[in-house]
């Protein structure tokens, strides 16, 4: 009996494979793969900006060895929605565009301006595009940027991933962002979000293989500050050290370079040092106080002594602690900057909101929809405690051998 | 089910007491069979003829008829009277002198007993013959076993003869509880057949089935193990073996041990054992010979090159095809750059390949030893960086045949790894149509079809479905030897116990030295 069924079953299965008509199978030289892209808003249309890998030329080593043409291509589209500026590239390209590999989205400002909330929903809505891409801010037009080649990375779109995966773990300035983070962000209870601004230095000059040809390239990728989001549109930047106090209080610093200058160094032009720091943990906690909400930040800020300049023993207890009340102030002065920075734009990015309504989840339906003006009057309290546990491999600073 | 002409017995004919007769008979033989030998023995005095011998020639050990046969006999002939039941006695004497002798009263089996290599003596006025045990001639000696090679581990391979082979087993296994239970298969062929087990091992209802469904074979000939594999097995319509196969003694003698039954045929070094499961054809004997951990690894090893090997090409047909997206964006990029060029459709590309590492798999098997070199040379090219080069495939997809074909090889059984070859083809059709999504779906049926499958009772996927934690002891992982105590649950009979307790060896605890 058991035969007698599974034949049909098998009979059945093979015709199943002929009517799927192949499904969406594509060969892989049918491909068009994109790596960055790039979504800008000009004369009242999106437009969508591809960059290309040219495989033959961005493969280390494929069978016919490096071409000598550039690893990337660009392609510019525009359409007044996104996915009609998507759709338009047919006219123009020969084969799919693959956005499975895409690893970075550059969002221009008048985009970030106009709101990028269609953005997300293509992103969501589409199941090709993933939403693990890191996006960006630029105040360039995104088509520079993401035309531009890179020195050691073939692929472009990887070599800004890696920039910021790279940054994020060194620095701890800016946060990695991916469309998943920031539909998160937005959707939250603030509707705030913060993305990392992607920038172009130098004069403009790019999409050319010669740019590669002398050392020192006429313009550079890099990575600034930050753009802070609200409902879904930009509405300020805010700079490095600002970005820093912010990371700080959102509990997102896990290796950071501090430098400080030490006053009661020996020669007062030379009191320059760098504290680094390895280890972080920011804790907040919410309380009322006769109806203003208090918020307390304790850092507890774990590091190393990596340069200085002026004569550091580190086997003097009261030296150390000297430093430590430095380092401290110096800590502090960042966080309140980056508290500033936010109370200033009236943007809650550092996810108090959250912490209200998880806390007090009755009064945050009265307050929810002016947020914005309890946020301004948050009262904000940070404390920092620090511990320097190495000075190094020498417990002397050379200035001393040196005399 | 209609027997075959050959098997309707006619009536036996009995033997003549007349010499002539019986002569007669055997003459028109004689004319047609040049290989029957017919010598006559004269009584010296009155010149009539006494005796004749009967034999085949090659099959029979020729010095051994003239030494201690012909000789006695012909000593023996002047001393009685004619006709006497002294004489018949004194001839049995003389044949017992050369092996087991057997009376013989009708034509039938006196022809039964030459093809066996016996010689049947025909004497003047009896209407019996007796048969002595003088089979001899050419065999190919022990040589080294051909298709299961080992590093360390017994070298010698089982023959085409039975008697050496039941041989070679019973040195291994001096226990007076194996048996030896012979049969005759084949009506033209008459091939002797082997039923091998221990008794109290083996479940004798396992036992009872394949005698029973030896009994049922009726066929013509049986030239090889493989005909009675495929009229016994369990499931006739499956790719999947359901009997083992093997030419090690060694390999036999386990399986015996673990209370399987071998079935050895006259003619080939290949024995049976059933019954088994799917896992058996993971197992190689190596694995009990080196240490455990080493074992272990390899079993693992083993596991993974099935599933490369099964899987391999299809996973880079869907991937490629349907799930670029799951590539790391370097890989992509390369293998695209890779493609560049290639004119045709992956599916295409991988089947073209594949079939041509099949067709120079089969020739390098059928391909004379003298100019088996240059299958090597030819096949390296076509399979390899001439064939990139031209722009016919991609660099990827060598290698992914390479691999795959390497992979294949890494199994132990044979008989498996071309089923897994086979299969391997149909997923690839799969994930042309379907993509992964089609790898699931044949993953799926092959799952439900290998848990369908029995062999003598025994299910196919035992340790895994059903669960029996007992045996996975030796599945995924060889334990040491001391921790397999008992023999695997579900094939062995009421003897369970492999060793005794506390086999694991250790240094003898020192008494310290205080005084």
């Amino acid at each position: 009996m058991a035969k007698k069924k599974f034949i049909p079953v098998l009979c059945w299965l093979c015709l199943m494979s002929t009517l799927s008509g192949c499904w969406h199978q594509t060969e892989l030289t049918d491909l068009a793969i994109v790596s960055a892209s790039g979504v800008n808003w000009k004369d009242k249309q999106w437009e969508l900006t591809y960059q290309l890998l040219t495989p033959a030329n961005a493969s280390a080593n494929a069978s016919g060895g490096p071409g000598s043409g550039p690893p990337i291509s660009v392609l510019s589209t525009q359409g007044e929605t996104l996915r009609k500026a998507f759709s338009n590239n047919e006219m123009e390209n020969t084969r799919h565009l693959h956005l499975g590999n895409s690893r970075v989205v550059v969002i221009g400002e008048a985009a970030a301006k106009y709101g990028l909330n269609s953005l997300i929903d293509a992103y969501l809505r589409n199941p090709q595009a993933r939403e693990t891409v890191d996006v960006f801010v630029s105040k360039r037009d995104p088509r520079l940027l993401v035309s531009q080649l890179m020195y050691l990375e073939k692929n472009t779109g990887e070599g800004i991933h890696k920039l910021i995966d790279k940054e994020n773990k060194a620095t701890s300035i800016l946060p990695k962002v991916n469309m998943f983070d920031l539909a998160n962000q937005l959707a939250g209870s603030s509707k705030c979000a913060i993305i990392p601004e992607l920038m172009l230095s130098g004069s403009v000059e790019t999409g050319s293989t010669k740019a590669l040809e002398t050392t020192i390239s006429a313009s550079k990728l890099k990575l600034g500050g930050l753009a802070v989001l609200k409902s879904g549109k930009l509405t300020g930047w805010l700079n490095q050290d600002e970005a820093l106090g912010i990371a700080f209080i959102r509990n997102r610093v896990k290796q950071a370079v501090i430098p400080f200058s030490f006053p009661e160094a020996d020669n007062e032009n030379r009191n320059g040092a760098t504290f680094e720091i390895s280890a972080n943990s920011t804790s907040l906690k919410m309380r009322r106080e006769q109806g203003k909400i208090i918020v307390d930040a304790t850092l507890k800020v774990e590091g190393m002594i990596t340069d200085t300049e002026f004569k550091l023993d580190a086997t003097d207890p009261g030296h150390v602690q000297k430093l430590e009340q430095i380092i401290k102030k110096q800590l502090l002065d960042i966080v309140w900057q980056g508290w500033n920075g936010v109370h200033e734009l009236k943007a809650d990015v550092v996810g108090f909101a959250e912490m209200f309504r998880r806390k007090y989840p009755k009064e945050w339906r009265q307050i929810e929809d002016q947020w914005e003006n309890v946020f301004a009057d948050i009262e904000f309290k940070p404390t920092v405690q620090i511990t320097i546990e190495r000075v190094g491999l020498t417990n002397q600073s050379y200035q001393e051998f040196v005399e | 089910m209609k027997p075959t002409q050959e098997s309707v017995k006619p009536q036996p004919v009995p033997l003549s007491s007349r010499l002539e007769d019986n002569l007669a008979r055997l003459q028109h033989s004689e004319q047609t069979r040049s290989d029957i030998v017919l010598r006559l023995i004269h009584d010296s005095i009155t010149g009539s003829k006494e005796f004749a011998l009967v034999y085949i020639e090659g099959l029979v050990d020729i010095a051994s008829i003239n030494e201690s046969l012909v000789r006695p006999l012909m000593s023996a002939m002047s001393g009685f009277e004619e006709s006497t039941e002294e004489r018949f006695t004194e001839i049995r004497n003389c044949a017992a002198a050369t092996g087991p002798s057997e009376i013989i009263e009708d034509i039938d089996a006196l022809w039964q007993q030459i093809m066996q290599g016996n010689t049947v003596i025909l004497a003047e006025g009896f209407n019996r013959a007796i048969s002595a045990g003088t089979s001899g001639g050419e065999y190919r000696s022990l040589t080294e076993p051909t298709t299961q090679n080992v590093i360390r581990g017994p070298k010698e391979a089982f023959t085409e003869n039975l008697r050496t082979n039941t041989s070679l087993i019973s040195r291994r296994l001096k226990s007076p509880k194996l048996r030896v239970e012979d049969k005759v298969i084949g009506v033209q062929t008459q091939t002797n057949v082997s039923v091998v087990y221990l008794e109290g091992i083996a479940e004798a209802s396992v036992v009872k089935e394949i005698h029973k469904r030896l009994d049922h074979i009726d066929i013509d000939a049986i030239l090889e193990s493989g005909y009675i594999e495929e009229l016994i097995e369990d499931a006739a319509l499956s790719p999947f073996p359901t009997i083992f196969n093997t030419e090690r003694p060694d390999v036999a003698t386990a399986g015996l041990l673990d209370g399987r039954v071998a079935i050895i045929v006259d003619g080939t070094p290949f024995v049976l054992l059933a019954p088994i499961t799917f896992f058996s054809f993971f197992q190689s004997s190596e694995d009990y010979y080196q240490r455990f951990y080493i074992a272990s690894f390899w079993r693992m090893l083993r596991f993974g090159a099935f599933f490369v090997s099964l899987l391999l090409p299809s996973l880079y047909i869907a991937i490629t095809t349907y799930h670029p997206e799951m590539l790391p964006t370097t890989l992509l990029i390369s293998l695209v750059a890779q493609r560049e060029g290639v004119p045709f459709p992956a599916l295409i590309e991988a089947f073209m390949m594949e079939i041509t590492f099949e067709i120079l798999r089969e020739a390098g098997v059928r391909m004379p030893k003298a100019i088996g070199a240059a299958i090597s040379i030819v096949g390296a090219l076509v399979l390899g960086q001439a064939a990139v080069e031209a722009g016919l495939i991609s660099a990827a997809m060598v290698i992914i045949v390479s691999f795959t074909a390497i992979s294949n090889f890494v199994l132990p059984s044979t008989n498996l790894s071309v089923t897994v070859g086979l299969i391997r083809f149909l997923l690839m059709l799969l994930a042309g149509g379907l993509g992964l999504y089609g790898i699931m779906v044949g993953l799926m049926v092959l799952c439900i079809h290998l848990a369908s499958l029995r062999s003598f009772g025994v299910p196919y996927l035992m340790p895994l479905a059903p669960l029996v934690w007992k045996n996975l002891k030796d599945v995924f992982i060889r334990l040491p030897l001391w921790k397999m105590r008992t023999r695997p649950a579900g094939v062995t009979g009421p003897n369970r116990i492999r060793e005794g307790k506390d086999q694991k060896p250790a240094p003898p605890k020192v008494k310290s030295r205080k005084e």
